[in-house]
């Protein structure tokens, strides 16, 4: 007698879903919902469920998911991550968490990274440190890496970030986010030698070398270089002026009034950043910055 | 996320070993990887700058059956012949098929050509006959690079799926052209991001360290290229976080930072904007990229962005800072006109952005085609070929029948410079028609003097001394020929500000259209014969504009409905040409039969075969308004005075409908004086007293063409542009109708 329920409960289940408690925002659900009305298979559902969660619809996906497993028991691990996104995106943190404990013990890294990314938002920073270092000594990804350093700095443990965006950054062909993000550590560790270095590794891959030069001469002022900061300014603005007469861009005007006011020129880097904050959301709040640290000296 | 897909799919893709022909990767100035999949064990490509002298050796990395060689210190802009081999000695020549080109130096401004596929992957003949439409089109100016904007291996991107839908399909493009991919979520079932694994990871060899310029993003996923004055971008947008503070977008910022190309070129799969198959104002991959990328890529003045997953073609107006979710149109248009250097002018890039999705390489195309942003839409496959020349970008759309349906030119001006923007030099302009010139000048510019040259810039006479900085001008070509036109815009009040086209044609060969579709006819439909004569005279019939006919409720004009019907009813027109026709096109819309004559001669007929009496009716039947095009005979025209004349039959006493129209081409060629009469001669030129010449011609600056002096024809004052126009309405009130 329990055959004939086992097969029952699937189809029933199926006629329910294939009317949608949603209309779906999306045709590739919609084009899934054909397939499955036509061969339901747990492959399908769990592929649904991905995209509901993707338009964030929680409740469709954890629908999806329950029913893939009555038609197919097993692939926990592989659903778990799945799982956890519903119950993240519900903002039940603990339960994504425990959604994704059995599949980190039974070896999958995806599930390690994805606890650690919900360690670090519920704040949980040793324990996501934790699964980040377990993560990225098996998968590095320029994400991971990031939020390998992120919280390290959360922690208020710098040098250790440091050290990790240095190795993170090597292994990864010196990605720009990984070296942006050293040398901001490096400058609040007042090493200016190693993040002069760090600059130098990306302003030969950069045709427009303002924002890298302008970065330059703001940590070799830190570093008590007046004259070589000055010549580093210099540089930057007369780079400034020459993008900006090849590509008339609101950013590239922007980068112009940063190196005009790093170069003294602070009238004409405020008219410029004030038609910035005006021309751009965007770039408003960087436009702001700028006219506040030279409202001083105009 | 995927780990469930993924499983299966790495299980599908480890069993295949498939055969790929060679394909490029990571072209750059100098260096190019070569790509090719054998049962070979070991790999290895000999190459050289001569087919038959193949000097050069590069052992390839292989693993499994694939076979990766790596070419460097190639010199810039260089054609190489290779072949890849087994590793046991280089043949004696290279396949024809088996040849690059290094890319041009970086920021320099060679021209090249690109060509833009997305959603291609069916391996269905629609695919294929997208792919012949554009080398068709393309002829001997192939594309220089190749970009795919997703979902190129239905429906899984399993290896054997890329094997036939993708590098079997363009083998022969491949062999030559780079092309350079975005993922769609059709290869992200069976690849991830994240690990940079599966088929589409393991088909593609790309810059993750800035190898081909651009800032080093430590992933395939996404990643820049530098190719001559242009910075193309590639995003994830399926399988990457597209948070603004995720890696991708951070990269994105300090790559756009760091980029001082003339234009900026971005890609991805999700597009911004479409009403296609997919709707960018519901799905979060579309509204994401929409609210975090494009604020950051507007902000450093993207110039064009080209989406796929969508399954039409749809091109923006030139935008700005639209946002916001769900899109709409009202204050982000930064300019409403078409776009074309023959229609309102192109688009000033320094001011906004174009968005173009290019969804339409080979699977079925559905969707309401109605953006708010888009000025064309269209339900049917293709793809778009673009062409960078400098300050100027030319795109078009290549549907797959080879028509080209949209066209659009972008300029970049110089802050402080007068952009010349058409003629740009290598056009063939008819003697004595408009001659429209476009120029970009800063706003402080008031008025602008016009030249014209007849022998390369050697010498120039004046076509207005002064006229506003409106950025346009019409004038009317002068009745020379000469090879080395060039004209030349130059502010009044500042010398510095000036810029010259190159050589540009002048022919008195003249393509234009005496009749268009919708003209107006004389006609007789009364039960009685014409006289004889009545294919060689005009005047005395009534007259109504086509379409003429009955029964079918679409005609401008209806003729008489009898009952029984009128077995045959008579058109005819004249037109007056000042030329010899060399070459002729006939189109016609006819139900049930025609027969067309021109000056009495007969040059058309179809079911005719029972005759062309009066009381005759027609042969057989093509339904309703059957269409059909002919190429006829010049020889039938005559310099001056022309009738055009046609009949149409019923098939029956008693059929219900009855429908003509007609459109004639002509090619007239004049005889014209060589440059000398232009300037300086006695060609209506006058010396002025600082010895230079002024041009007497008239200037038309209204556009329409009217009343301008030595055309082709005598009705073309009043058709050529307007019926240019009205064609160009048709089809945009046949796509509304679509919807
Ligand atoms: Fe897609």
């Amino acid at each position: 007698m329990i055959r004939p329920l086992i097969v029952l409960v699937p189809v029933l289940v199926l006629g329910a879903s294939t009317a949608l408690a949603h209309d779906p925002p999306n045709h590739d659900i919609e084009e899934l919902t054909e397939r499955i009305a036509a061969h339901p298979s747990a492959p399908l559902l769990v592929e649904r469920a991905e995209l509901w969660l993707q338009e964030g619809f929680a409740d469709e996906a954890a629908s999806d998911l329950r029913m893939a497993a009555t038609l197919e028991p097993g692939d926990a691990i592989g659903r778990a991550v799945l799982w956890a996104e519903v119950w993240r995106q519900r903002g039940r943190l603990d339960e994504a968490e425990a959604e994704l404990d059995p599949a980190v013990a039974a070896g999958s890294v995806e599930a390690l990274a994805a606890r650690a990314r919900i360690r670090a938002d519920a704040g949980r920073l040793t324990d996501a440190l934790a699964d980040y270092e377990a993560a990225v000594a098996r998968l590095l990804t320029v994400d991971l890496a990031l939020g390998h350093g992120r919280t390290l700095e959360r922690l208020g443990r710098p040098a250790e970030a440091e050290a990790v965006y240095a190795v993170h950054a090597r292994r990864l062909g010196n990605a720009t986010v990984l070296v942006q993000a050293r040398i901001q550590v490096l400058r609040q560790l007042r090493r200016h030698d190693d993040a002069l270095r760090a600059i130098d590794t990306q302003v030969r891959h950069a045709r427009a070398k303002s924002t890298w030069l302008l970065l330059r001469g703001a940590v070799l002022a830190e570093a008590g270089r007046t004259e070589d900061a000055v010549r580093a300014y210099l540089a930057a603005l007369a780079d400034a002026e020459r993008v900006y007469r090849r590509r008339r861009s609101v950013a590239s005007r922007l980068i112009r009034a940063e190196a005009l006011a790093a170069v003294g020129r602070t009238a004409e880097a405020r008219a410029e950043a004030e038609r910035v904050r005006a021309a751009s959301p965007q770039l408003a709040a960087r436009a702001t910055a700028l006219l506040a640290a030279t409202e001083a000296s105009r | 996320m995927r780990a469930a897909i993924l499983t299966v799919a790495l299980l599908l893709s480890a069993t295949a070993t498939a055969q790929r022909a060679p394909y490029l990767q990571r072209l750059t100035p100098t260096e190019v990887t070569i790509v090719w999949r054998d049962g070979n064990a070991a790999g290895e490509v000999c190459y050289g700058t001569a087919p038959n002298a193949l000097t050069e050796r590069v052992v390839a990395s292989t693993s499994g059956s694939q076979h990766e060689a790596r070419l460097t210190g190639l010199n810039v802009l260089t054609e190489y012949f290779y072949a890849a081999t087994d590793g046991s000695g280089c043949p004696a020549a290279a396949a024809a098929t088996d040849h690059f080109t290094t890319a041009p130096e970086v920021g320099s401004d060679t021209a090249f050509r690109v060509w833009v596929v997305g959603d291609s992957g069916t391996g269905g003949s629609r695919q294929a006959e997208v792919r012949d439409a554009m080398l068709g089109w393309v002829g001997a100016q192939p594309p220089d690079i190749y970009l795919h904007v997703g979902d190129m291996a239905y429906a899984d991107g399993t290896t054997n799926e890329f094997t036939d839908n993708f590098f079997g399909m363009y083998s022969d493009i491949l062999r030559s052209t780079n092309c350079w991919p975005a993922m769609g979520n059709h290869e992200g079932r069976t690849a991830d991001s994240g690990t940079e694994s599966g088929p589409y990871y393991d088909a593609y060899v790309l810059p993750r360290d800035g190898v081909a310029g651009g800032m080093p993003s430590g992933t395939e996923a996404y990643y820049s290229f530098d190719h001559a004055n242009v910075h193309f971008v590639v995003l994830d947008s399926h399988d990457s976080p597209r948070s603004v503070d995720g890696a991708m977008l951070q990269w994105l910022d300090a790559d756009l930072a760091a980029a001082d190309a003339t234009w900026i070129v971005a890609f991805w799969h999700h597009p911004p904007y479409t009403k296609g198959s997919h709707d960018s104002d519901n799905e979060s991959q579309l509204v994401q990229m929409r609210e975090n990328a494009l604020p950051i890529l507007e902000s450093y003045g993207a110039d064009l962005i080209f989406g796929g997953h969508s399954h039409i073609y749809e091109r923006s107006f030139l935008a700005r800072g639209a946002f916001d979710t769900p899109t709409t149109a009202a204050g982000y248009l930064v300019d409403t006109g078409d776009g074309r250097i023959d229609g309102d002018g192109p688009y000033d890039a320094n001011d906004g952005t174009v968005y173009v999705v290019a969804g339409h390489g080979g699977a079925g195309v559905s969707g309401s085609a109605d953006h708010p942003l888009m000025y064309f839409s269209e339900l049917d496959q293709g793809s778009v070929i673009f062409d960078v020349s400098g300050p100027t970008i030319t795109l078009r759309n290549i549907r797959r029948d080879g028509e080209v349906t949209d066209e659009l030119t972008l300029v970049k001006g110089v802050e402080d410079a007068l952009l010349l923007v058409s003629p740009l030099g290598g056009e063939t302009i008819a003697a004595g028609a408009p001659l429209p010139l476009r120029w970009l000048a800063p706003d402080d510019t008031a008025n602008v003097r016009v030249e014209l040259s007849l022998d390369g810039g050697d010498h120039w006479g004046e076509l207005e001394a002064s006229t506003p900085n409106d950025g346009e001008l019409v004038v009317t070509a002068p009745e020379v020929r000469t090879d080395e036109a060039r004209v030349r815009v130059t502010d009044t009040a500042d010398a510095t500000r000036t810029d010259e086209s190159g050589n540009f044609s002048l022919v008195g060969t003249r393509t234009f259209e005496p009749i268009a579709f919708g003209g107006r006819w004389e006609y007789h439909d009364g039960p009685t014969a014409p006289t004889a004569d009545w294919n060689t005279t005009t005047g005395g019939w009534p007259e109504g504009n086509a379409e003429l006919g009955y029964g079918d409720g679409d005609e401008v004009t209806e003729l008489l409905d009898a009952d029984p019907n009128v077995p045959t009813v008579y058109f005819r027109q004249s037109i007056a040409l000042d030329g010899e026709v060399t070459r002729a096109e006939l189109d016609v819309l006819y139900d049930d039969a025609i027969a067309v004559f021109v000056n009495g001669s007969q040059v058309l007929g179809i079911h005719v075969d029972d005759g062309l009496d009066h009381d005759t009716f027609s042969s057989g039947s093509d339904g309703d308004d059957a269409r059909a095009s002919r190429t006829i005979d010049g020889s039938v025209f005559t310099t001056g005075e022309n009738v055009i004349a046609a009949l149409v039959k019923q098939a029956s006493g008693s059929s219900s409908d009855l429908s003509f129209d007609l459109r004639l081409t002509l090619v007239v060629e004049r005889d014209l004086p060589g440059p000398d009469a232009g300037i300086g001669g006695d060609g209506g030129t006058a010396p002025r007293p600082d010895g230079s010449t002024r041009f007497d011609g008239s200037t038309d600056t209204d556009g329409d063409g009217g009343d301008d002096g030595g055309c082709g024809c005598t009705t073309l004052a009043a058709r050529e542009l307007p019926g240019a126009l009205l064609l160009f309405g048709l089809l945009v009130l046949a796509l509304r109708r679509r919807r």
